[in-house]
């Protein structure tokens, strides 16, 4: 066993060998508190640098910030009185980061490598269903406020141009009532065949598109006011069964569907629009239902290379009104469906796919 | 030889050992400074992000805005026009996930949303629970002063 001497000089022939010093030089330096607090504080001054720059790079914070300041936004906008359309954007400027966006019914969570949320608190009686918005460019969304519905979307998310902002309806539709206004019988009081051009009436079309809806209908239970069947033989050979606008009324008041779709056509030139007129006694609930059936149209036609060039909703007070036809509205939740104009029909191909759209619209 | 447990602190005269003493104060200071360099960046981050009382402002606002006058043909919001001073109006404040409750007092009449809450956690403020309370100029048969008290869990 080596002796303190002896020890201290192995270990100096030892250092010797790679530093090439002087006895003792660096064993004593290495062991001087200066050199040991500097070995210390260059650790320290390291870690903080490091530290430093994970703050810069990391995206915590603007995490937190959007996740907070969407959720503040969105309680103030259920604390408005009436009715509100926000536009928010959440890109972080000159990053390539970009924010996943989930909004549940309780918090709202932005998302990359990490995650946050903050908590917003609905209302009672809020219809909402909860989003997640993948990121965009730009990642812009719209928060939507109509009287009881809250809606949250990309501003991008848009399966055709034009396609409107809905609300999920708070019942799905087992049961239609269809009203297909006009009628064309030159041997009844009741003729009425709406307008008409080049030998093509509005009648002829509302049964067209009624009984095509009526046909794509399996699963819904479907009722009609003007038969949607015209006789083929005798007398009455391709007019419709005789009734009168009253009776109509009489049969929408009684029936139990859940829904009214009253169909008619417009009188303009060339263009192509889809109008849904909806009662204003339960506006919302037959907005949402419009609001459905027209973007399922919309995108259905825009699949099919159809131009549309317009939708529309519109409240109609059927007190108002300079179509009688139009009082039908008042006594069944539902819309009157205005799919193009006389002078533009679509064909009959384009009447199907309507149809078909409608009821997926309804479901 | 004695083992001596205390040998490493000790000299060999039984002082401690300077060395000892280096290590500890060395080991404390750089301690601190590595706590320092996680929480000062925390705070500041924190403290950049506080809502100061915010939320509780927009639900006082969304109460106050329940019991306020709408007009009838136009729908406009009448604030502190007070007519619908009853608790049925502040039902659909909230969903049942919050717990929040308010009492709204103008002259001696009150009101409650979530009373039962309310009546729970007031007496805990503001240890377990936190409390939020304005007054507010408003008309309620003549010109009045209503008091908001909002009292709502913080650790939710």
């Amino acid at each position: 066993m080596l002796n303190k001497k002896g020890r201290e000089n192995s270990l100096h022939k030892f250092s010797g060998l790679f530093l090439n010093s002087k006895k003792g030089d660096v064993p004593s330096f290495v062991l001087t508190p200066t050199f040991r607090t500097l070995l210390a504080l260059g650790v320290v001054l390291l870690t903080l640098l490091y530290f430093v720059n994970g703050i810069g790079g990391n995206t915590k914070f603007e995490r937190q910030y959007y996740s907070r300041d969407i959720a503040l936004l969105i309680d103030t906008v259920l604390s408005l009185p009436g009715n509100s359309n926000i536009l928010y954007s959440y890109d972080k400027p000159e990053s390539e980061t970009k924010f996943t966006l989930k909004v549940d019914k309780e918090k709202v969570t932005m998302k990359d490598v990490g995650e946050n949320y903050f908590p917003y608190f609905l209302k009672k009686d809020t219809n909402f269903e909860p989003v997640t918005i993948e990121p965009s460019e730009p990642n812009i969304i719209k928060i939507i406020k109509s009287g009881n519905n809250l809606l949250i979307k990309n501003v991008l998310e848009k399966r055709f141009p034009d396609e409107l902002n809905c609300y999920k309806p708070k019942e799905s539709i087992n049961s239609v009532i269809i009203d297909a206004m006009h009628l064309s019988n030159p041997n009844s009081e009741f003729h009425n065949p709406g307008n008409s051009y080049a030998g093509i009436s509005e009648a002829d079309l509302t049964l067209k598109l009624g009984k095509a809806i009526k046909n794509s209908a399996t699963d819904i239970t479907i009722e009609e006011t003007r038969f949607l069947e015209r006789a083929t033989e005798g007398k009455q050979a391709n007019m419709d069964a005789p009734i009168s606008l009253l009776d109509r009324i009489a049969k929408i008041k009684s029936s139990k569907a859940q829904l009214l779709l009253s169909l008619k056509f417009g009188d303009y030139d060339e263009k192509f629009y889809l109008k849904a007129y909806v009662s204003p006694q339960n506006y919302e609930k037959s907005y949402a239902i419009a609001c459905q059936v027209l973007n399922s149209i919309g995108k259905k036609l825009y699949e099919n290379d159809k131009k549309i060039d317009g939708l529309v909703i519109i409240p109609l007070n059927p007190e108002h009104t300079s179509s009688e036809d139009d009082a039908v509205i008042q006594e069944k939740d539902g819309l009157i469906l205005e799919a193009g104009s006389v002078r533009n029909p679509p064909n009959d191909a384009e009447m199907i796919l309507i149809a078909q759209a409608i009821v997926e619209g309804l479901k | 030889m004695k083992y001596d447990r205390f040998s490493i602190l000790k000299s060999k005269k039984g002082a401690l050992s300077e060395e000892a003493v280096y290590i500890v104060v060395c080991f404390v200071v750089t301690s601190l400074i590595f706590a320092g360099i996680y929480l000062i960046p925390e705070n500041t981050l924190k403290y950049s992000l506080e809502t100061n009382n915010l939320e509780n402002q927009i639900y006082n606002e969304r109460i106050y805005n329940e019991i306020s006058n709408t007009e009838l043909y136009t729908k406009r919001l009448q604030k502190g026009i007070i007519t619908n001073f009853n608790s049925d109006v502040l039902q659909n404040s909230f969903n049942e996930n919050k717990k929040i409750g308010f009492r709204l007092e103008i002259s001696g009449n009150e009101i409650f949303f979530n009373q039962e809450f309310f009546e729970y956690a007031k007496p805990l403020t503001p240890i377990r629970f936190k409390a939020f309370e304005q007054k507010r100029n408003v008309v309620f048969k003549g010109q009045n002063v209503l008091q908001i008290e909002q009292v709502y869990d913080d650790q939710q």
